[in-house]
């Protein structure tokens, strides 16, 4: 994953306010684009807000959701350098009963990293269950959801041939070529050495 | 693998198409080389695939020159000149095929295992030279094949837990001889087609293998009325695409030096066509009409 700061546009360490008025411009932009380039940017972006505002958060939350915020941030710091064996010991450490949402999104994404796709899918579910408020847990089910119906294949074949190898160089050329033809028919000259 | 990854003619371009029975033929002649003609009959597109992403993420070029098939001598093919990667799926395709004539051996239908006591001897030697030959592949199937058989006797287990291994062995003979992203990406896309594959096998042989009592991952399934089915199979469905959409995904983060048309076709339409054909003896889509109508 990108560095969050980076992913909203603002300076490394950026104040919270500048923060959130960066991702209420990029939401306002990608949210109502239903496209599946834009759903995966949102989540991006949501991600990176979600783990800026968790980092900063002990400063004004209780102090014992503050530990818990913690090691969440944590977990997500190892599942964000690969180590996901580190991150599923840590999560797994967690007694059930103080399971919350975002155990569940982490566990989902440990899951869906390690290709554990229909386990990682059960775990998004019971996250945004558990916490319909949250754009990012909403986006991550979501995304199972278009993916199962199969909707990124259409996406696809509309895309089909973006990166074959005929380049528009050579069309560039043909073009340039013809249109020197069409001058010299007229008299002028556009590319002088043919 | 067992037939179920090849690529979808209709879509591809001539080009392409030709390239990758290019890629086949080349794979056959390895085989040919490097074992017997009788191992040349274990010949499946599943490993072009494996053969056409090894070359896709080369750092160097190939070139394939046109010669004559020594089993249809009226038709020449195109051979790839350089044999390495050829020679290295070869192998795994041995290997592959070894494993299965043990498992055929063990818990299949009569003929069947008479089938595979037949060619187990010649297969037996062939094994030896390839693991021989490629020790790190033969760590990884062979790891992947006790693995499966620890699974399948656990109760309660889900469908990622048991493709696990098979995928897993998938992942590391595509990535083999690689580094850094290209290796990360090439792993994933071979999780993802092991995944895919186990998944749709076990959805193909659910009927007999409720029959015989063999280990399915859906035995618990019920496919007994035209309405189960059609469930079973939206499940199915489900679980294809979104194993799909991940293989496609990584397909996107190789850094692909050539061949790209040919890898998508087979992860999009390729695996699609498959999993349709699959499905459709759940019977929840048309039989496949033998007539085209063109708006």
């Amino acid at each position: 994953m990108r560095n969050p700061y980076e992913v909203l546009g603002v300076p490394e360490g950026a104040p919270l306010d500048q923060v959130k008025a960066a991702y209420k411009i990029l939401a306002q932009k990608y949210q109502n684009d239903p496209s599946f380039e834009a759903q995966r940017k949102m989540e991006e972006i949501n991600a990176a807000y979600d783990s800026i505002v968790m980092n900063a958060g002990g400063a004004y939350k209780n102090s014992g959701y503050a530990q818990g915020a913690n090691d969440y941030a944590d977990i997500a710091a190892k599942i964000r350098s690969g180590r996901l064996d580190d991150a599923q010991i840590l999560l797994d450490g967690i007694p059930e009963h103080q399971r919350d949402a975002q155990w569940y999104y982490l566990k989902g994404t440990v899951l869906q990293k390690r290709g554990w796709l229909e386990d990682a899918a059960n775990n998004f579910a019971t996250a945004s269950r558990l916490d319909p408020s949250n754009n990012t847990y909403k986006m991550a089910y979501n995304r199972v959801i278009n993916a199962r119906s199969g909707g990124y294949r259409t996406e696809r074949r509309a895309q089909t041939g973006r990166r074959s190898g005929d380049c528009g160089y050579l069309d560039c050329c043909c073009n340039l070529l013809c249109a020197d033809a069409c001058c010299e028919c007229m008299g002028g000259d556009l590319i002088s050495c043919c | 693998m067992l037939g179920y990854v090849r690529a979808y003619k209709p879509d591809m371009k001539m080009r392409d198409y030709e390239l990758y029975k290019g890629v086949y033929c080349s794979l056959c002649r390895a085989l040919g080389r490097n074992y017997s003609p009788l191992a040349q009959l274990f010949l499946s597109y599943d490993f072009a695939l494996a053969c056409v992403l090894r070359l896709a993420a080369a750092e160097n070029g190939c070139t394939f020159s046109k010669k004559r098939c020594p089993y249809n001598p009226a038709k020449k093919c195109m051979i790839c000149v350089s044999k390495d990667v050829f020679d290295f799926c070869a192998h795994a395709v041995i290997i592959t095929v070894y494993y299965k004539v043990i498992d055929n051996l063990r818990d299949k239908g009569f003929i069947s295992k008479l089938a595979a006591a037949l060619v187990f001897p010649a297969v037996a030697l062939m094994h030896k030279k390839a693991a021989r030959l490629a020790p790190d592949i033969e760590k990884a199937v062979s790891v992947a094949m006790k693995l499966q058989a620890e699974t399948e006797v656990k109760p309660s287990l889900s469908i990622d837990e048991a493709a696990h291994p098979s995928a897993q062995a998938l992942a590391t003979v595509f990535a083999l001889g690689f580094e850094g992203k290209t290796k990360e990406a090439l792993s994933k896309i071979g999780y993802m087609t092991g995944r895919f594959v186990y998944i749709l096998d076990a959805a193909d042989d659910l009927e007999d293998d409720k029959k015989n009592g063999a280990f399915n991952p859906f035995s618990g399934e019920d496919i007994s009325s035209a309405e189960s089915r059609k469930i079973f199979a939206e499940k199915v469905r489900g679980m294809l695409n979104l194993t799909q959409s991940i293989a496609l995904e990584s397909l996107d983060m190789l850094e692909v030096k050539r061949f790209y048309d040919i890898m998508d076709n087979i992860l999009l339409e390729g695996l699609s066509n498959c999993a349709e054909r699959v499905l459709a003896k759940y019977g929840d889509k048309a039989e496949k009409s033998k007539e085209y109508t063109v708006e």
